[in-house]
């Protein structure tokens, strides 16, 4: 659109007439200065070259600057002396002849045609034989199309009456003026300029003229229809403003657009027509775009009708041409691809899923920012290939992911692989991969897309879970064993209880008179048999406690205060206890101990506090800590806001059976302090300064964190 | 069984049986063991049901019953018994016992309360103690159902004459309320006297006010 609207540079338009017209020809130019006269035999020179003319200069005297400025091959600079005026004076007829035989000579060398120019200065200083100067130019037109010569006569002027202009205007069927190549309408054939009927001819002439004229405007209306008719069937709006914003010109589907009837449009600003029709920001840049004169690609939102318009905007002569269209639904097609994107990619984020796709023939890989983020790598430096991409895995899966990755493909089979990744900050991440293999209507592989999932937390959640359900089910084991105490000292305490009886049956049967031996030896068989029951029941402990031994290792006392509270979390939620392990400092050593034995005494203390809450009203809470205690220990406190604890009840607390609860055994107190012991610690409670009871354990910690034994020796 | 029916002096005869329940067979035939070679009867239960459906010899007896038992334990068995004012003597025996157990135990009536392993001294010392106290509460029911059957031989006017009598009035006195002859008071006096198996006046006094049949 550009070419056609913005105005053609002066010279160039000219060069573009001159070269539209075929040789030959003979055109006049009438020129303010000498300047100009050059430029326009500069550009008439350069059509003949291009053309493969010979061409001439006709002037007073030698001009070398021309000729070098020219540049142009077989180019003749000749004389008024040595045309025109030879001899002295001017002769039309040895003229025409001149020039007759100057094209033949050209056409001779080679040439297509003979091209002149000529400097006719001599006729307005009324050199000899300039009288018939008119006559010569009327009838060098036939002349010259005869001789297949083109001629240009440039007058000046500032040197030529006003009457030999108005003759050279009428003698010359083309004329320049101001740069511009005319069609002249006011020639007159040598008939009419050099008859004697010339009156009556020049009244038909500018009769037939006007009615040329007509025509000719007639034409250009329709021409004009035309350019409407194309503007009015563009599906874009047009709409072409002045410079002062003015609607000058709007087509059928502006019209819709803009909502408002032709006539109430054309001629009015449309700023106030629209005021509110765009942003401010919108309205700076086509108005910078009008004063700048520069070309405007921008969309634009119109809030009165909450649609978006593009607009194409281009400079013309009077203003600016917009060409505009609705992009509403356009733009809400994007708005929504563009919102899906994101939701995809926060969707990808949250889940921890990326998404990838492979095209096997270029082996390109495409990844979105999410597998980017996962494999820990930056798309600005990394780009996935199928050769490149394995470098993400951890070297001691890519082994086996390729072997998976290829028996899938080769096989056009789905992907299912899980490995590591390496990122290249040194962390490993875990990931599933999943892939669906694309094929074409020929059945050939064309894709992979898949998915790669961050497994990473879901895998330590779950290694954890495992780790803690073992560890549930050990202490639920060693629970069990605790509860199997009672019921094995319960069976211990039958025979024991029989064997008594009998003894005391014995020693009176012995004793009566007379000794009944029979009575007393039943007695006797029967403490055998309970002896050994009581055997069998201690054998049958042992056993059960062999296949459980004590397991010494070095722990964090914390891990098992956090491992003992995840396991009560549930009921301490039932029960509106808030369980509290308070911060353990980094020092603190670590204590030796069977973890699960020490779970077991730790759930049991907890328990205990759990139930001395039970009736409480007021805030329940418990709260576990950890810390060292004097040299190479580690005291555990529980202490909780229950009932507290009776001094004569705080005496018995820990013994065997003694409980104080409906449905207790009173074995846990017991159990724990045995197991306390067991490991070289001490079991006490104490009551609170403010409510409840605390109970206490030292553990003995581990001997790497033991102070030097430099330093004990000061202590000492 | 010895029953001396109308005897003056009514004695129930030195019979003594212990019951024991233990669902533990070596603790059953232990118990009955040493409890026989003291030269008491001894009936072993393994629960508590067997116990409650079997028939009792009317003797002097005590309970030996062990706390822990399948289906109806020791302690449900004693309320059971307390709601049927069964008054026989229990001794309980337990594997583990608490305090708010042999509390609730002793409260409930029981005689004593041993954990398990007991020595044998304390079984019999606390069996001895029962059957003891078990034979004398017997007796008194004895006696009490002797003048009760005795009273209730008493004619209306006896009753009446025996009623001024323990409250210490004289022939003529007691002639003059009832409005009777002094002599018929004295025959009437001497047939409430050999009724109610009185040989003095003593006698029949603490008779009667034990039985509380003075307001009659």
């Amino acid at each position: 659109m550009r070419g056609l609207l913005d105005p053609v540079p002066e010279e160039d338009r000219l060069t573009a007439a001159l070269g539209a017209i075929s040789a030959p020809h003979h055109v006049c130019s009438v020129c303010e200065n000498s300047d100009e006269r050059d430029a326009i035999a500069m550009r008439f020179l350069r059509v003949g070259v291009g053309r493969g003319e010979k061409c001439l200069y006709v002037t007073e005297r030698e001009r070398p600057d021309l000729r070098a400025a020219m540049q142009a091959p077989g180019l003749e600079v000749t004389t008024w002396g040595e045309t025109y005026l030879q001899g002295g004076v001017f002769e039309p007829e040895r003229m025409w002849a001149y020039w007759a035989q100057a094209a033949r000579e050209a056409r001779a060398q080679g040439f297509s045609g003979l091209r002149c120019i000529a400097e006719v200065d001599w006729v307005a200083r009324g050199a000899p034989g300039a009288a018939r100067w008119m006559e010569y130019e009327s009838r060098l037109d036939e002349v010259a199309a005869q001789a297949g010569c083109t001629l240009l006569c440039q007058y000046s002027r500032a040197l030529f009456a006003p009457w030999m202009v108005r003759d050279a205007i009428r003698t010359h069927p083309l004329v320049i003026y101001r740069g511009t190549l005319c069609g002249n309408i006011h020639y007159e054939p040598p008939e009419e300029f050099l008859g004697t009927d010339r009156r009556s001819r020049e009244v038909e002439r500018l009769l037939e003229q006007i009615r040329q004229h007509a025509l000719v405007e007639e034409k250009l209306r329709r021409a004009d229809a035309g350019n409407a008719i194309i503007l009015e069937s563009i599906t874009d709006a047009f709409t072409a403003f002045d410079r002062d914003w003015r609607f000058v010109y709007v087509n059928e589907r502006a019209v819709q657009l803009l909502g408002k009837p032709r006539e109430a449009l054309l001629g009015r600003v449309v700023w106030e027509m629209f005021p509110d029709g765009m942003s401010v920001e919108d309205r700076q840049v086509f108005l910078r775009a009008m004063a700048d004169r520069m070309p405007v690609i921008r969309d634009v939102f119109a809030p009165p009708s909450g649609k978006w318009y593009s607009n194409h905007v281009y400079p013309t002569p009077d203003g600016l041409a917009f060409y505009w269209d609705d992009v509403t639904e356009v733009k809400r097609a994007q708005e929504e691809l563009r919102r899906s994107e994101a939701y995809l990619a926060e969707g990808q984020k949250i889940s921890h899923t990326g998404s990838w796709a492979w095209n096997v023939a270029s082996g390109e890989i495409f990844w979105s920012a999410e597998h980017f983020r996962i494999c820990g790598v930056d798309p600005r430096t990394f780009t996935p290939h199928i050769e490149s991409w394995p470098r993400v895995i951890h070297p001691d899966d890519a082994p086996a992911n390729r072997g998976i990755w290829e028996s899938a493909w080769r096989g056009k089979r789905e992907y299912e692989a899980e490995f590591r990744v390496l990122r290249p900050d040194g962390t490993i991440r875990h990931v599933r991969s999943l892939g669906h293999p694309v094929l074409d209507a020929a059945g050939e592989l064309t894709e992979y897309v898949g998915t790669i999932m961050d497994i990473t937390e879901q895998r330590h959640s779950a290694d954890r879970l495992a780790e803690l359900q073992v560890a549930l089910l050990r202490v639920a084991r060693a629970t069990t064993l605790g509860e199997l105490a009672a019921s094995i000292a319960h069976e211990l305490n039958q025979p024991l209880a029989a064997i008594a009886t009998d003894a005391g049956a014995g020693e009176s049967w012995l004793a009566a008179t007379p000794p009944n031996i029979g009575e007393a030896t039943e007695s006797l068989g029967r403490i055998n048999r309970d002896a050994t029951r009581a055997g069998e029941v201690i054998a049958r402990i042992r056993a059960l406690l062999a296949r459980r031994p004590s397991q010494k290792a070095e722990m964090r006392i914390e891990d098992v205060l956090r491992d003992v509270c995840l396991l009560v979390q549930r009921e301490a939620e039932a029960k509106r206890i808030h369980v509290q392990v308070l911060p353990v400092a980094e020092s603190l050593a670590a204590v030796v101990g069977d973890r699960v034995q020490l779970q077991q005494v730790l759930l049991n203390l907890v328990i205990n506090a759990f139930d001395a809450m039970s009736e409480i009203e007021t805030e329940r809470r418990l709260e576990l800590r950890a810390e060292r205690y004097g040299i190479g220990e580690v005291l555990v406190s529980i202490a909780d806001t229950g009932a507290g604890v009776e001094p004569e009840v705080a005496s018995r607390m820990f013994d065997a059976f003694f409980t104080t609860k409906a449905d207790g055994m009173g074995m846990g107190l017991a159990i724990s302090r045995s197991i306390v012991d067991a490991h070289g610690g001490r079991l006490w409670v104490s009551g609170n300064d403010g409510p409840g009871a605390t109970l206490r354990f030292t553990l003995p910690s581990s001997q790497r964190d033991t102070p030097s034994p430099d330093l004990r020796h000061t202590q000492v | 069984m010895k029953h001396v029916k109308g005897a003056a002096t009514a004695q129930v005869c030195v019979d003594y049986c212990v019951f024991v329940v233990d669902d533990d067979a070596s603790v059953r035939e232990a118990l009955s063991s040493l409890l026989r070679s003291v030269g008491l009867r001894v009936l072993t239960f393994a629960s508590a049901g067997d116990f409650l459906s079997a028939q009792r010899p009317d003797a002097a007896a005590c309970l030996v019953l062990d706390v822990r038992l399948p289906g109806v334990g020791g302690l449900e068995l004693q309320r059971a018994m307390s709601a049927a004012r069964d008054p026989l003597p229990i001794i309980f025996i337990t594997g583990h016992g608490d305090i708010p157990m042999s509390v609730r135990a002793m409260k409930a009536g029981a005689v004593e309360f041993l954990t398990k392993p007991f020595s044998h001294r304390d079984l019999l010392d606390a069996v001895r103690h029962a059957l003891d106290s078990d034979r004398l509460a017997r007796r008194q029911r004895a006696l009490d159902l002797e003048v009760k059957t005795r009273y209730d031989s008493l004619t209306a006017r006896e009753r009446q004459v025996l009623r001024q009598v323990v409250a210490g009035k004289l022939n003529k006195q007691i002639a003059a309320t009832l409005g009777v002859a002094e002599i018929t008071i004295k025959v009437h006096r001497r047939r409430v006297m050999e009724k109610m198996g009185a040989p003095t006046l003593a006698q029949l006094v603490r008779i009667t006010q034990r039985v509380g049949y003075t307001e009659g």
